[in-house]
């Protein structure tokens, strides 16, 4: 195992490496950059000392150097005369539309936006576990019959319709806002017990919204998954031989039958990420999802950068984790087609 | 009789090369630029993890497998022997990092006496190994877990109806 975790380890340098060459150059594909766009608009205004400014920066910040010179000094793996120093040494940038450092801009989002996220996986694999194994034991059940409704109910509404629809009948019923991360009070503060609890109250229906479609889908993946498992020769003899029905279960087909639980884990972690932005313009939660959208539409280079940087680094890390329980859990040799032998 | 088994040096050298590169690319960072220190730990975390693995490595390198009908038995640094009766658990694992699976390696592990002795598919007698611990621990009525069982079958260790 700790062989297969360093061979792991090893693929995770180049692939991002290679990723951030990839997300470098999508940030530089659409022609000119915030700052060319901005001095040609102050210039067309007349505004002498702006352009100056923003033509300091764009030297600050290497614009006017070759791609590749940019890229380096992006990295950090090139030396650069500004005060810009790059990601290996923990500086993003700085975001022209906020006019404010990245690490400032992004600040709490990033944490909040992990926060969310993990509770939002936590959310659909606790949900979903359960009744995935409900399903599958009790196969064509009243239960599985409701259950299969309401997991292709879950999968077929959109998570910004279902933030909207809950939007409305939280405030026609029960009067209540659900809209942002934590109280307006909380806004800007220093984190304290009260900003935390605030959050933590904020966070039930963001992570209900956010999980929805996903635990739906892992319910029919767990149940399917399950009941090929159930039907397999070992369950038969297993059961045959009289052993108890839940030990039996316990034992292999539900550890088999976790693959796609665990296989997922890196999927998830990047699609609920950008899948979540939607629902966060909605909500209007503070989380890196709009910030992506908004760099990205004015060519903020640096902040679109170093946020696709991060959805990457959680993209692989995800992958990392899952490989190493898919390893854990089912460490079996395979023909080609994937059949195991 | 006793057959002795060792890792050859050529199968170790995608190894050897794998942890001089990964010390190579986490210890660079650390010597030649001036990184944030959030990335001094991440670096010197990795770097350590490499230079255990060479370690390893080099510990595999020195190590020769004993097998006989009384048992197996690691010998060099941190070497360790079992006598078949004393087996409790055997254990074959197949690893790949590769998505489809393939060119992947086996790691046998067995258990007893609160002792395991773990061996690599890249060892030149490896079969041999496999086949004397399935045999033993399915004659003293041992069972194997499913990925086991599954292993052993595509290596063609014991015969079908056995498993």
């Amino acid at each position: 195992m700790f062989t297969f975790l360093m061979h792991r380890v090893l693929v995770m340098v180049p692939t991002l490496l290679v990723i951030s060459v990839i997300t470098f150059l999508i940030i530089r594909l659409p022609p000119g950059d915030y700052l060319s766009n901005q001095i040609e608009e102050l210039k067309s205004q007349g505004e002498q000392a702006a352009v100056e400014k923003a033509e300091f920066l764009r030297k600050q910040y290497a614009l006017d150097e070759p791609i590749l010179t940019q890229y380096g000094i992006w990295m950090g793996f090139l030396p650069h005369q500004g005060r810009y120093s790059g990601i290996l040494q923990g500086d993003f940038g700085w975001s022209f539309e906020f006019n404010r450092p990245v690490n400032e801009v992004v600040g709490d989002r990033l944490m909040l936006t992990v926060v969310l996220n993990f509770a939002a996986i936590l959310f659909t694999y606790l949900v979903a576990f359960p009744i995935g194994v409900y399903s599958a034991t009790r196969q064509y059940s009243i239960g599985d019959y409701g259950f299969t409704f309401l997991g292709y109910l879950g999968l077929a509404t959109p998570n910004f319709l279902l933030a909207l629809v809950m939007l409305f009948f939280f405030n026609l019923w029960f009067g209540l806002s659900i809209g942002g991360l934590m109280d307006p009070t909380y806004e800007g503060q220093p984190w304290s017990w009260g900003k935390s609890m605030s959050v933590l109250s904020h966070m039930i229906i963001p992570t209900i919204i956010i999980g929805t479609s996903g635990t739906a889908a892992m319910i029919r993946r767990l149940r399917a998954n399950l009941l090929d498992e159930l039907q397999k020769q070992y369950v038969v003899t297993g059961r045959a031989k009289g052993l108890p029905p839940t030990r039996l279960l316990i034992k292999y087909p539900i550890r088999m039958a976790l693959n796609p639980f665990v296989a997922d884990i890196g999927n998830l972690l990047p699609s609920i990420v950008s899948g979540s932005a939607i629902v966060s313009v909605v909500l209007s939660l503070p989380t890196v999802g709009p910030l992506l959208l908004q760099s990205l539409q004015s060519l903020d280079q640096y902040l679109a950068g170093s946020i696709l940087f991060f959805l990457s680094i959680l993209t692989v890390i995800g992958m990392f984790i899952s490989d190493l329980l898919l390893a854990a859990l089912d460490p079996r040799i395979r023909l080609a087609g994937g059949a195991t032998r | 009789m006793t057959a002795t088994y060792r890792y050859p040096g050529q199968a170790l050298l995608g190894d050897y090369a794998r942890a001089a590169f990964g010390l190579a690319i986490t210890v660079a960072p650390l010597l030649f630029m001036d990184v944030a220190s959030v990335m001094v730990w991440v670096f010197g975390g990795l770097s350590l993890l490499f230079l255990t693995f060479a370690g390893r490595t080099a510990l595999r390198h020195s190590t020769t497998i004993e097998l006989d009908a009384g048992g197996v038995a690691a010998r060099g640094p941190l070497g360790a022997s079992l006598r078949w009766d004393e087996v409790d658990r055997v254990k074959l694992r197949y690893f790949s990092t590769r998505k489809d699976r393939e060119k992947g390696w086996m790691q046998l592990a067995i258990h007893g006496r609160s002792r395991t002795i773990r061996i690599d598919s890249t060892l030149d007698g490896f079969r041999e190994v496999v086949e004397a611990s399935a045999r033993s621990t399915r004659e003293r009525g041992l069972a194997f877990d499913p990925p086991t069982l599954a292993n052993f079958k595509a290596l063609g260790v014991l015969a079908a109806d056995t498993l």
